[in-house]
């Protein structure tokens, strides 16, 4: 909202300027206020984690060790930052599903299945259709996009003609979408080469015209030194162009001021002549479709194929990235990178110090919740501000 | 010493006047963001008195009770309880000091019961469980000879508007204050239940305790207030007693100039009928609200529709924007059947809307005040251009409509919940006058408006229907109506049971129709009062 509070390029005569602008001042101290939640959260949640420790393992000795590795490990190893950024990938797709649906109004909390269902198409179409890369990429990624948006069409259409809660019917189809992924990957479009005891329950290759490079060569020519196989492909590039695209939708387009009027005050939305119910259909479809990119990294660039055991709870994930990006294309991104370092400094831990991997396990939640928690105190801190400001007259 | 305290210990007379005083305030001032909100507030409260603070929107009104109940604290100056310096910092400390505060908007559980609600916060216990039995004994006990019997088993949801304020009331009186800051307590109320409540305060007020409260009518301050205390701009510009004064030196001392709300002649004649709506019929749940209403509205007219709330005007007026299915009848708009169509449709055919609940319908709180000031008009150019807003031009449209319309806010790029209700209200109406509609829809475009701001929009309603808009004003102000209206229908049950020419209408006439007690015969309305009164046909 930053872009209407600045102040026009032009001067505007007929504008008494002390009259709609917000004093500087406010401003600043607005901006520090949103500061003080991430800093604030950050540092409590390492206070609570050097706690968890000492009350775990009672020895200072790890407390320095789970440090250094999350430090060393987690952002300063040479595959570090690839790790991060690749893994952070599929999160971003994921969170910004979640967002889009939370902007409406919309509690979508079947992104799990509906990138299942996505990444299964895309698989489906990226070994089974060969065409030159032009052709066949693009028509694999929308084959994710669709099966997503398809997953996502079954509950948005029921809420709208038949008022059945989405929540109840996202989580129903993550557990059909489980059943489906079982079945065909164990029948219909299982890899006939994979027989007997070691069996693989997953697709053929995909056909090199539908996969999706690596991007360690280019980070590595511009001086970077990541190790081949780091998981780090050109849909990262998408995650963030997805992103700004999602930032620019929300705030520069009438569909996300229709969304957002209609997600902050459905009550409004309708003598605003917003027609509610194809706007909670398109956020839906909109929401499916998004999430069908969050698993196409796995099936285009690292595994090549749709495996059985490639779900990895994205879909969920993404609820907190989300709820902690505010919804925000900025603050998803920085979300989905801090759970992705989070991932990376916890595989640090398992490796190089004594500290089992349940305390990792507990140090994240920890780190999640107090953020969730000074997220929330700021909030609140800001709205007894605002009200404050909100009686300056009558 | 300080000065005060030289004064006090001075005793005499002086002493014996200022410990008689419940509240006192002295040089308070708040200032917010650069803008001071009370200026030098001295004010003083008697035991026992009714007394009312009146003001335009934005004269420091409700900033000052705030301090009162202590959600907010003076930049300056003190306040004095019952002669006492106090240090008001929580409503907490405010009710330890028997001071109670009953909001515009009421602060109740509607699923809990009268009792529950009335005992919240201080429940009669029996070892660690409550005791119900116990609190509905005692609100009984409060409730007993104040007002029509209240049904403590009730719940609040099932209970009137006028009832729920009781139960704000009797929840103050179970916490012991005897100083009640009532804050625009008729705003929500219909006539009927303003008289109950002023009842209630005369009796409050014959038990000894002291009210202090804000309204926007004059004529219901007059009626109930011992004395009256005139803000202006954050300064107190006088305290009078009701007995010595009228409506028109107080609105005087309100807005700084003679005002007089009269009837605002227009040089329009009205045209041919634009709004047609036949037969319409509204069932919700197994009641017929609307019950085969016809009515007509032409260009350049203003047709005011009077009643009693609750006789089906907010139903009909959702039918005609589009919010409601009707479940028969015809709605015609410039001939084109809009029965079945949206509220986009309808906009775009030249609808404009002020809804009755501009907080809750016509805005969208946390959004900014230039994407308010263009809510329902976003999608048309210039404001979106190829599914892309320009926000210049939003930004633009909403300066405009802020400087037109007198909007006070620190700048349109603040969340609309900045405004006072007010000052949201006018933004609201400046948007919808702002689409150029051909037929304006307005449910009680002043209600909670000050005297200045409602001619200013009495003006625009009048110069919106000479520029030729047809406009149909709902409105249970029947002063509004007789102001404003060419022709005047009377909604009782769902039906227009009288139709009258505006200016031939006076209020005792309408009253009657109203109340039910005589019904015009609704097919005469069809007759000659009905037709275009002849020396209003436009000449051709």
């Amino acid at each position: 909202m930053k872009v209407e509070e600045r102040p026009p390029p032009e001067p505007e005569p007929e504008v008494e300027e002390a009259a709609v602008r917000v004093p500087l001042r406010q401003r600043i101290r607005g901006f520090a206020f949103q500061l003080l939640a991430p800093v604030a959260s950050l540092l409590i949640a390492a206070v609570l984690g050097v706690l968890v420790i000492l009350i775990v393992q009672q020895s200072w000795g790890d407390v320095g060790d789970v440090a250094d590795a999350m430090w060393s490990y987690g952002l300063f190893n040479r595959n570090s930052l690839a790790f991060i950024l690749g893994r952070a990938t599929p999160l971003i797709f994921a969170g910004l599903a979640v967002a889009v649906a939370f902007k409406a109004g919309l509690f979508n909390i079947g992104v799990e299945g509906q990138y299942a269902i996505g990444a299964l198409a895309a698989g489906y179409v990226g070994y089974q259709l060969s065409a030159p890369t032009v052709i066949h990429l693009p028509l694999t990624i929308l084959a994710g996009m669709a099966g997503g948006l398809i997953w996502a069409a079954v509950p948005a259409l029921l809420k709208v003609y038949r008022g059945a809660h989405e929540v109840i019917s996202t989580i129903m189809m993550n557990f059909v979408a489980n059943a489906v992924l079982l079945y065909l990957l164990s029948g219909a479009l299982k890899d006939p080469s994979q027989r007997g005891a070691i069996a693989q329950q997953q697709t053929p290759q995909v056909e090199s015209t539908a996969q999706v490079g690596s991007m360690v060569p280019f980070f590595n020519s511009i001086g970077f030194d990541f190790r081949g196989s780091a998981p780090l492909s050109w849909f990262f590039v998408l995650a963030i162009v997805a992103a700004v695209l999602y930032a620019l939708t929300v705030r520069r387009t009438r569909f996300g001021f229709e969304l957002r009027v209609l997600g902050t005050n459905p009550r409004a939305a309708e003598p605003a002549g917003i027609r509610s119910n194809a706007m909670i259909l398109k956020a839906m479809l909109l929401s499916g479709a998004v999430a069908g990119l969050a698993g196409l990294q796995d099936v285009l660039a690292i595994d090549d194929r749709m495996k059985l055991d490639y779900i990895r709870g994205y879909g969920f994930t993404a609820i907190a990235i989300a709820l902690l990006g505010r919804n925000s294309g900025l603050g998803i991104v920085a979300a989905a990178l801090l759970f992705s370092f989070l991932d990376r400094a916890s595989s640090g831990i398992g490796l190089s110090t004594d500290v089992p991997k349940e305390v990792t396990d507990i140090l994240k939640g920890v780190i999640i919740l107090t953020i969730v928690i000074a997220y929330e105190l700021v909030r609140r801190m800001t709205a007894r501000r605002q009200l404050r400001e909100q009686h300056e007259r009558a | 010493m300080t000065t005060e305290a030289t004064e006090v210990t001075g005793g005499g007379p002086e002493e014996a006047r200022r410990r008689s005083l419940a509240i006192e305030c002295r040089g308070i001032t708040r200032r917010y963001a650069g803008v001071v909100a009370n200026d030098q507030i001295d004010l003083q409260v008697a035991e026992g008195e009714i007394h009312a603070l009146v003001g335009e929107n934005g004269a420091g009104k409700s900033t000052l009770m705030k301090m009162l109940y202590g959600l907010e604290q003076p930049d300056e100056g003190e306040i004095l309880v019952r002669g006492e310096p106090q240090q008001i910092e929580s409503p907490r400390k405010a009710i330890e000091l028997r001071i109670g505060m009953v909001h515009q908007h009421f602060m109740l559980v509607d699923d809990f019961t009268v009792a529950e609600n009335i005992v919240l916060g201080d429940e009669p216990s029996h070892g660690g469980r409550l005791d119900l039995d116990e609190a509905e004994r005692r609100v009984e006990e409060l409730a007993r000879g104040f007002g029509t019997p209240l049904d403590p088993h009730a719940r609040v949801e099932d209970i009137g508007v006028g009832q729920q304020q009781r139960v704000e009331i009797l929840k103050l009186l179970y916490r012991g204050a005897d100083i009640l800051i009532l804050d625009e307590p008729t705003a929500v109320l219909v006539p009927q239940e303003v008289e109950e409540l002023f009842a209630n305060m005369r009796q409050l007020k014959a038990d000894g305790k002291t009210i202090i409260f804000i309204a926007h009518s004059l004529d219901e301050v007059l009626q109930v207030a011992d004395r009256i205390t005139v803000l202006r701009d954050g300064k107190v510009i006088g305290t009078v007693d009701a007995a010595d004064t009228d409506t028109h030196k107080v609105a005087e001392m309100m807005v700084g100039r003679p005002v007089l709300l009269r009837r605002v002649e227009g040089k329009a004649t009205p045209g041919e009928p634009l709004l047609q709506v036949k037969d319409l019929r509204v069932i919700v749940g197994g009641k017929e609200l609307v019950a085969g209403l016809d009515l007509d509205v032409r260009r350049s007219e203003i047709y005011g529709l009077a009643g009693v709330e609750g006789n089906g005007q907010s139903e009909l007026v959702e039918a005609l924007v589009g919010l409601r299915k009707p479940d028969a009848g015809r709605v015609y708009l410039d001939d084109d059947d809009l029965t079945r169509a949206d509220v986009r449709t309808r906009r775009h055919a030249g609808l404009a809307y002020i809804p009755e609940d501009r907080h809750a319908r016509g805005m969208v709180l946390q959004m900014l005040v230039s994407e308010n000031a263009v809510l329902g008009q976003h999608e048309r150019e210039p404001f979106t251009r190829h599914g892309l807003l320009d926000l210049r031009a939003i930004r633009r449209r909403a300066v405009e409509l802020v400087r037109d319309f007198r909007v006070k806010t620190p700048s349109v790029g603040v969340p609309g919940y900045a405004l006072s209700g007010g000052n949201q209200q006018k933004l609201v109406l400046g948007r919808e006058f702002a689409s150029k509609p051909k037929l304006l829809i307005a449910a009680h475009p002043t209600r909670g408006l000050d005297i200045g701001a409602t001619q200013f929009v009495w003006q625009e309603l009048v110069e919106a229907r000479d520029a030729g808009v047809a406009v149909l004003l709902i409105s249970a102000n029947l002063e509004e109506i007789l102001a404003l209206a060419d022709r005047v229908g009377v909604i009782y049950d769902g039906r227009v049971v009288a139709q009258l020419r505006g200016s031939e209408a006076t209020m005792s006439e309408l009253g009657l129709y109203m109340t039910g007690a005589s019904s015009g015969d609704p097919d005469g309305a069809g007759g000659p009062e009905a037709g275009p009164p002849a020396d209003r046909e436009p000449t051709a």
